[in-house]
């Protein structure tokens, strides 16, 4: 089991979480490689909304040297696409998984964990956060100084949201499901592998903003690993204009 | 009267009172405009603060092209690809780089911190916030500024952190046009003093920006403006929650701060700041007046060099001058007039005031310093001073000889009268008993026994008027001599009547008796038919004549009637038909009848003005 840094960048995501989960899992499990597509139609919706208020900028302007197709405010797989690996059964609670604030936002910015899963915000930002859970006064803001932590149980499955006084762009999206057996995040070229997903049937789902997004695949995990012929495909919101 | 001094005091009076009124309305008038203008310079404050900032955010995206077009940033951020830990080369490249680069980037414009991140947002390279190196995963690509760069955009923002308010820009580090952005570049500058300070000089405004509840920084860009009214504005913040307008728009009205004499501004700044109380307050002091004095006490040097002072003088020089004129003119010189008729009284050069000389109430008054004279003359039991009036002798009808008529106190108290216009003068006495009406100036009557024939003083008559005269009294023994000046026409005067016939009282009449013209003719000619005229005629005239005297007193008459001819003119009465003979001869006939009624030698002729017209009067000299 791995705590700490085990969402560094995304391309090596798939494989941190996977060994992260992995304690739930027989060992010796298969891999699961495949690939995602559309997620440059996912809209991060808190910079869809910035984009088009009238008070959150003075000067926006697109860049003339870069192309328009770049300039779409698409999500980044590495913090915002959340693969689940989700059985028929139910899933053990994980162990604790370390939520980092940094940047105006968390890293993930969104997850999905089985019942009992402990979350551990860390603020690793030279200044203080005040994070609340949306619509739960079990968890008001208070402050969390540079370095400092808090904790979260998520108890029942569902949706939560978490947000912080002190930075509006930041929007943490937990989904708890008892099936969870496995999450892993894209890097920017789409691809993502579960490296140790113990063998059985599985739906492969994608979530972003705290929704799932797309159809859920279904697989069925070996010992050999598995290769997925087609790509995950998601759907969500247009890119803003 | 000085009617025109008064009402020029009454201009002086009205202009005075209106000043003040004006002033009291232009102090109303001026706080009003001044709290508009002020309105005004608020919002306009406010907006230029905004605008300014948004100039300011310009200038720093543009500033910041260095680095985006810097090689080694571009290398580096090159170099970090989406491995999972940033290359410690990388990270050292990007850092020399920017060290370099930010000191290509004008001063004005040079950011505090400046930063390069990679395509996921994690920091590269800082300079300017070496905290962000306690963390090894610190990034910044969750801010919507940074996103939009790495996207693609340039953007501005409003950052705060830890209480600080930061002005950020963030543009894209492109490394091949066919890709999306590498990374981005991030500047920072933070609101503090100085900054607060060349934005409130470049918009000469007075702005405090504060954040959460605390202010940041301030300055005045204003003359005079005390900069710590600018903490009042922090403590209006709380009431802020309750500004639908600042909520929702994300500024407030106009409003006061602390108290109307001071106003202000708030308004939210834009950026992730907006949501988080950060924004700015511009502030101006709302300057008025308490009163019309205030002009006078708050004016400065550059007020009083406006003042002009040559055009107030001249306005008081003018009023005081024109003033001063009319005072000259309706008191000085008639008073002069009046000085110049005293003494040549005093010498005298006249036995009366000349009243036409003298003009407005003077003339009344020296009126009634005449008749007091002839009072005291008589008084006094000197010579008679009671002069006969000729002018209804010679008067006033303009371009024919007129009738004259000569009337003197009769012997018994008695009074002489005739038939006739009432002159102009004073009004109708009420009347006496039976009916005949007495004269305001008539003096006390004497009471005399019958037969007693003082020498009465003569009564000066007035010709010339229209009223018909009332009938006066006198005794049967002293008939009124009415005489017609040779060559008038019309039918002859009637002679007078007996006074005493209408009137039971007896005894002189003391007071001189207002001359009565003669009638029109058709008054008259009634007359006649009821009263008898009645003419003396003396021997001692033609015994006069025989011893020389009356040569003598004629040779007097030519000067006399020059006298009369030019005081007529000076009088403004017509002269022509008044010849020297008609004079002569009607002298001549009430010079008879003097000498016989009164026993004197001769008579002297002098005249004088009466009432505005020439008169004659005649003194009877018995030495």
């Amino acid at each position: 089991m791995h705590r700490g840094h085990w969402l560094r960048s995304g391309r090596v995501v798939a494989l941190a979480l996977g060994i992260a989960f992995a304690f739930a899992v027989p060992a010796h499990g298969g891999q699961v490689r495949g690939k995602i597509a559309g997620a440059d139609k996912l809209i991060p919706s808190v910079y869809a909304e910035i984009a088009k208020s009238e008070h959150r900028y003075t000067w926006r302007e697109p860049s003339p040297t870069v192309k328009p197709e770049f300039r779409a405010l698409a999500a980044n797989p590495s913090r915002d696409i959340c693969i689940a690996a989700i059985s028929t059964g139910t899933a053990q609670k994980h162990d604790p998984i370390q939520i980092t604030i940094t940047g105006g936002h968390t890293v993930p910015t969104t997850i999905v964990i089985s019942p009992g899963t402990m979350l551990s915000f860390v603020n690793h930002d030279p200044f203080p956060h005040r994070l609340y859970q949306v619509g739960n006064d079990s968890f008001k803001a208070e402050e969390m100084a540079s370095a400092g932590h808090r904790e979260w149980t998520a108890a029942n499955g569902g949706r939560f949201e978490f947000r912080d006084k002190l930075f509006p762009t930041l929007r943490f999206f937990v989904v708890v499901d008892p099936g969870v057996v496995e999450v892993v995040y894209p890097g920017h070229n789409g691809s993502f592998s579960f490296r140790d997903l113990p063998p059985g049937d599985y739906f492969l789902k994608a979530f972003f903003d705290g929704k799932p997004v797309g159809k859920p695949l279904q697989v069925v995990a070996t010992h050999g690993g598995v290769e997925l012929k087609e790509p995950l495909t998601l759907e969500g919101s247009e890119a803003p204009k | 009267m000085m009617i025109v001094s008064r009402f020029w005091y009454a201009i002086l009076a009205v202009l005075a009172g209106f000043a003040v009124y004006a002033t009291m309305m232009a102090v109303g008038q001026y706080n009003r405009r001044s709290i508009v203008a002020t309105n005004e310079t608020l919002a306009d404050d406010s907006n230029v603060v905004r605008w300014a900032l948004q100039i300011d955010s310009r200038h720093r995206l543009d500033a910041l092209m260095v680095g985006s077009l810097d090689k080694g940033i571009q290398d580096s951020l090159v170099a970090t690809g989406d491995k999972d830990k940033i290359p410690q080369k990388a990270k050292d490249d990007a850092k020399k780089s920017l060290s370099n680069m930010i000191d290509k980037i004008p001063a004005q414009y040079r950011p505090d911190a400046i930063f390069v991140v990679d395509r996921d947002g994690r920091m590269v390279a800082e300079v300017g916030y070496a905290a962000a190196e306690k963390f090894e995963d610190f990034e910044l690509g969750g801010y919507s500024a940074v996103n939009d760069a790495l996207h693609g955009w340039l953007r501005d923002d409003t950052w705060v952190w830890g209480g600080q308010v930061y002005r950020v820009a963030a543009r894209p580090v492109e490394y091949d046009v066919t890709q999306p952005p590498v990374g981005a570049v991030v500047g920072l500058r933070a609101i503090d003093r100085k900054f607060v300070q060349d934005l409130a000089k470049d918009t000469h405004t007075s702005v405090v920006f504060y954040a959460q509840g605390i202010k940041l920084a301030s300055g005045s860009g204003v003359d005079g403006f005390d900069e710590s009214q600018l903490d009042l504005a922090i403590a209006e913040l709380p009431k802020l929650d309750a500004d639908p307008t600042y909520k929702d728009k994300g500024h407030t009205e106009i409003r006061d701060i602390a108290s109307p004499a001071l106003g202000g501004v708030f308004a939210k700044l834009d950026g992730d700041a907006f949501d988080l109380g950060a924004g700015y307050a511009v502030a101006r002091t709302r300057v008025t007046i308490p009163g019309a004095l205030s002009f006078l006490s708050g004016a400065d040097d550059a007020d009083k060099k406006n003042v002009s002072w040559p055009m107030i003088i001249g306005i008081i020089v003018a009023g005081l001058g024109f003033g001063l004129l009319l005072t000259f003119m309706e008191h000085d010189r008639p008073l002069k007039a009046m000085r110049v008729q005293a003494a040549k009284l005093k010498k005298g050069e006249v036995d009366l005031l000349q009243l036409p000389q003298l003009g407005g109430a003077l003339r009344d008054i020296g009126a009634d310093i005449n008749a007091g004279i002839e009072r005291v003359a008589e008084k006094g039991g000197g010579a008679p001073r009671k002069a006969a009036d000729l002018e209804s002798i010679l008067g006033p009808v303009p371009a024919e000889p007129s009738m004259s008529a000569f009337s003197f106190p009769l012997a018994g108290g008695g009074e002489a009268s005739q038939p006739g216009p009432r002159p102009p003068g004073p009004p109708s006495a009420p009347k006496l008993p039976g009916g005949t009406p007495s004269s305001p100036h008539l003096p006390p009557r004497t009471p005399s026994g019958p037969g007693i024939v003082p020498p009465g003083p003569m009564a000066p008559m007035v010709g010339g008027g229209n009223t018909p005269p009332p009938p006066l009294q006198r005794p049967e023994t002293a008939p009124t001599t009415v005489q017609r000046i040779p060559g008038a026409d019309g039918p002859l005067a009637s002679p007078p009547r007996p006074a005493a016939a209408s009137s039971p009282q007896s005894g002189p009449i003391s007071a001189p008796i207002p001359s009565v013209p003669i009638p029109s003719a058709p008054m008259r000619h009634k007359e006649d038919e009821e009263e008898a005229t009645m003419v003396a005629a003396v021997p001692q005239d033609v015994l006069a004549r025989a011893t020389g005297e009356h040569s003598a007193e004629e040779a007097e008459w030519p000067s006399v009637y020059e006298d009369f001819v030019k005081t007529k003119k000076q009088c403004h009465e017509p002269t022509e038909g008044l010849t020297f003979d008609k004079f002569r001869q009607t002298l001549r006939k009430n010079r008879d009848a003097l000498v016989q009624r009164h026993n004197c030698k001769r008579v002297k002729f002098t005249v004088y003005v009466k009432d505005g017209r020439a008169s004659l009067k005649a003194t009877p000299i018995k030495d």
